[in-house]
């Protein structure tokens, strides 16, 4: 492995490295993996053929319900954060959800062209994306603007 | 817009953690505004100038005035 490629994976784990004082704390990244894991397995069924079409809803609703969940608890955190936290933490959600809605233009643009024309795994996997972007962002940004050390 | 939080926290002989404690905000806030790499509000501007007991003009410097 490159050096590149080693201080690539060196700060993506120190983007990850939490701390109390994180914007995005350590349970708040278990959250997103949780909420990760849910939407895969929710995804993957209903990307099949094969399911009937109430299994699909049921796990359309729990997909729809883990991200109303999600949402409220981003929110929560939100608002609890100081005046400059805040900014990073809507400058991140807003960048990150930018960059959702054009993952499923492009992703279902791309499917359609190549005949794969199920659209319900594009739906799906955009929100995931969606929370981890922004979880990356808001790590990025912390460290960009905040993390000096306590001089 | 700069400003003389450092110096001013230096006096004191608090931490940035110490100082944001005081003022209640996280302690990468009082990084950023230290670091001018962003500006307070005035209700956060206030809350420092009350924490150190001086006027805002003393404590945050318009580039005008940095330049005097």
């Amino acid at each position: 492995m490159g050096s590149t490629a080693r201080n690539d994976i060196k700060a993506l784990a120190d983007l990850f490295r939490s701390t109390d004082e994180s914007i995005v704390s350590q349970r708040h990244l278990m959250v997103i993996v949780v909420y990760l894991m849910v939407s895969a397995a929710c995804a993957a069924p209903i990307a099949m053929a094969a399911t009937t079409l109430w299994l699909r809803i049921l796990l359309a609703a729990v997909l729809l319900v883990t991200f109303l969940a999600m949402m409220r608890h981003t929110v929560a955190r939100v608002r609890a954060l100081d005046e400059f936290e805040q900014l990073i933490a809507y400058r991140s959600l807003a960048t990150a959800g930018f960059i959702a809605v054009w993952f499923v233009l492009f992703t279902g643009t791309v499917f359609l062209l190549i005949g794969f024309d199920n659209l319900f795994i594009v739906m799906a996997l955009g929100p995931p994306e969606f929370w981890l972007c922004a979880a990356l962002f808001m790590r990025g940004a912390e460290n960009a603007y905040a993390r000096g050390r306590d001089v | 817009m700069r400003n003389r939080l450092k110096e001013l926290r230096a006096a004191e002989g608090w931490s940035q953690a110490d100082l944001a404690e005081r003022v209640g905000v996280s302690r990468q806030s009082v990084n950023a505004v230290e670091t001018g790499k962003y500006d307070p509000s005035l209700p956060l501007a206030f809350e420092f100038a009350r924490t150190f007991g001086l006027p805002i003009e003393e404590i945050f410097l318009g580039d005008r005035q940095a330049s005097d």
